[in-house]
């Protein structure tokens, strides 16, 4: 897996040079600048909306609350700078979640590695041993991941390689469509549904081993 | 028609996500019965699904990232105006209107301020009925301090939240005091029984400011909501009234079209008269 977000440059969004001292009266400016005020109203009413679908995927991406908030605020600043590139009427949530996933890639360009090859052969022994005795599926799962805690979900989660976790996340949190998703990441359909497949497998083998290391799970080769 | 395990491997996510088209579920089904290699792919990638969503909470915004967010925003908006040199310029010609306009202000601060509602407070002020429209206030004026009660929407302009308020048709004018020292405005709509409020909140510094609007006959000949009397006959009287029951805060009831707005907030009770009789 790639470096750990909290290891990365942390992001710092600056004002740009010059910008103090024409902070000092903006309240005035603004008065006397309509266009841009209906401008700024209109980028706020649009874009703020959004603002919990983009937060809980900066908490998911970047697993600290600092860094998500930097993110968001960045994602932020850059949509309303390049507000006049955005195509009215088009998906603007689409749009900003791409500015995020771009701001990112940029600040955490992590070190990309191929996952691992996953061997699943331990998983399905354990799973042909409970599944027999298992009446259903929420039995199946209690035995599985019952124990396990929402932090160790989401730190599978966040290790899961970006292309991954990205669609996991839009799908099974955000419970974007399959279309929606590869209109988010620009990619055709049948890319979604083949990383989605992949990192949910990838999930499933960190899971199985957050809870075999836990003892909620125990296999023959014994822990 | 038949699947082989490569197939499943391809419809796998649709099934799970219950996408999979009518014609070939039954095929999908009747493969997975047979092959217990595949079964067991579904039912494990359906179990890491269950497992996001079971365990990972989905969370809204917390209010220190809105406000840090909205905040980044403001100061980006500050520079795209016209730079402070063609501000000065242009202000420079008006350098006898500025001042002339401070005075006027001043003056009618002044003016209003003492003839405000004073000497009321002697008569019936209690008002701790669950209706009561100041109780109310207060009790959401703290929630929202405490950030227990978040606003439905959050902007740093005015014109924002006037529109929210247009198409939540409150049927009342809302007033929004366009406040320049404001950090952010905050909008929330609801009903009361059957009558419409409109809250607004503004965040300037250190100090709140939380108003909630309503229509004027909602609140002095209604039956949903009620207001002191000795709130009623100053309204009446003057079209204002403060509140003299909470000296940890500063209560500010008055009319303005047909609007009955009731202030609640931490700035001192002089402060905020001043700044609501100059808007």
């Amino acid at each position: 897996m790639g470096r750990s977000p909290s290891t990365c440059r942390r992001m710092s969004v600056r004002p740009r040079a010059g910008s103090e001292r024409r902070l000092m009266i903006p309240s005035l400016l603004a008065f006397f600048s309509p266009g841009l005020k209906k401008k700024h109203a209109e980028f706020e009413a649009e874009a703020l909306p959004h603002m919990d679908v983009l937060y809980n995927f900066a908490l998911r991406t970047t697993g600290n609350e600092d860094d998500a908030r930097d993110l968001l605020q960045e994602t932020y600043l850059k949509a309303y700078r390049f507000w006049d590139k955005y195509e009215k009427g088009t998906n603007i949530r689409a749009w900003l979640f791409r500015i995020m996933k771009n701001s990112y890639i940029n600040r955490y360009r992590k070190e990309m590695k191929e996952p691992d090859t996953v061997d699943y052969d331990e998983i399905e022994n354990f799973y042909n041993s409970i599944r027999a005795q298992s009446i259903d599926t929420n039995d199946l799962q209690e035995k599985l991941y019952g124990n396990l805690l929402g932090d160790e979900v989401a730190k599978a989660l966040e290790a899961l390689p970006d292309d991954f976790r990205t669609v996991v996340i839009l799908s099974d949190i955000e419970g974007l469509t399959y279309e929606e998703i590869a209109e988010f990441i620009e990619r055709p359909i049948g890319t979604v549904r083949s990383r989605l497949h992949r990192g949910r497998k990838l999930l499933q083998r960190m899971l199985f081993e957050y809870a075999k290391n836990r003892g909620i799970i125990k296999t023959e080769q014994g822990d | 028609m038949d699947l082989t395990c490569s197939d499943i491997q391809v419809y796998l996510g649709d099934a799970i996500d219950r996408t999979l088209p009518k014609q070939i579920e039954s095929a999908f089904q009747a493969h997975l019965r047979g092959c217990r290699a595949c079964r067991n792919s579904y039912e494990l990638e359906q179990l890491a699904k269950y497992a996001v969503q079971s365990k990972i909470r989905r969370m809204s915004t917390p209010p220190q990232v809105y406000t840090s967010v909205l905040s980044a925003l403001r100061s980006e908006y500050a520079l795209s105006f016209p730079s402070g040199e063609k501000w000065w310029n242009w202000s420079i010609n008006r350098r006898t209107t500025l001042p002339a306009l401070a005075g006027g202000i001043a003056l009618v601060v002044f003016a209003l301020f003492f003839r405000g509602p004073q000497n009321r407070v002697e008569q019936l002020t209690a008002h701790t009925a669950a209706n009561d429209l100041i109780n109310q206030t207060y009790r959401n004026f703290l929630r929202v301090r405490s950030g227990e009660l978040k606003p439905s929407l959050t902007s740093c302009f005015p014109e924002s939240i006037q529109a929210y308020f247009l198409q939540q048709d409150t049927r009342f004018a809302v007033n929004i005091l366009p406040l320049p020292n404001s950090d952010w405005y905050g909008a929330i709509a609801n009903e009361y029984g059957k009558v419409k409020l409109a809250h607004v909140v503004y965040k300037l510094g250190d100090e709140w400011l939380y108003v909630s609007q309503v229509h004027e006959s909602a609140a002095l000949s209604g039956e949903e909501l009620s207001l002191p009397p000795a709130a009623k006959e100053a309204l009446e009287t003057s079209g204002w009234y403060t509140d003299p029951l909470h000296p940890e805060c500063s209560v500010v009831v008055w009319k303005v079209n047909g609007t009955l707005c009731t202030a609640v907030s931490t700035m001192k009770k002089e402060r905020l008269l001043a700044m609501l009789t100059t808007q």
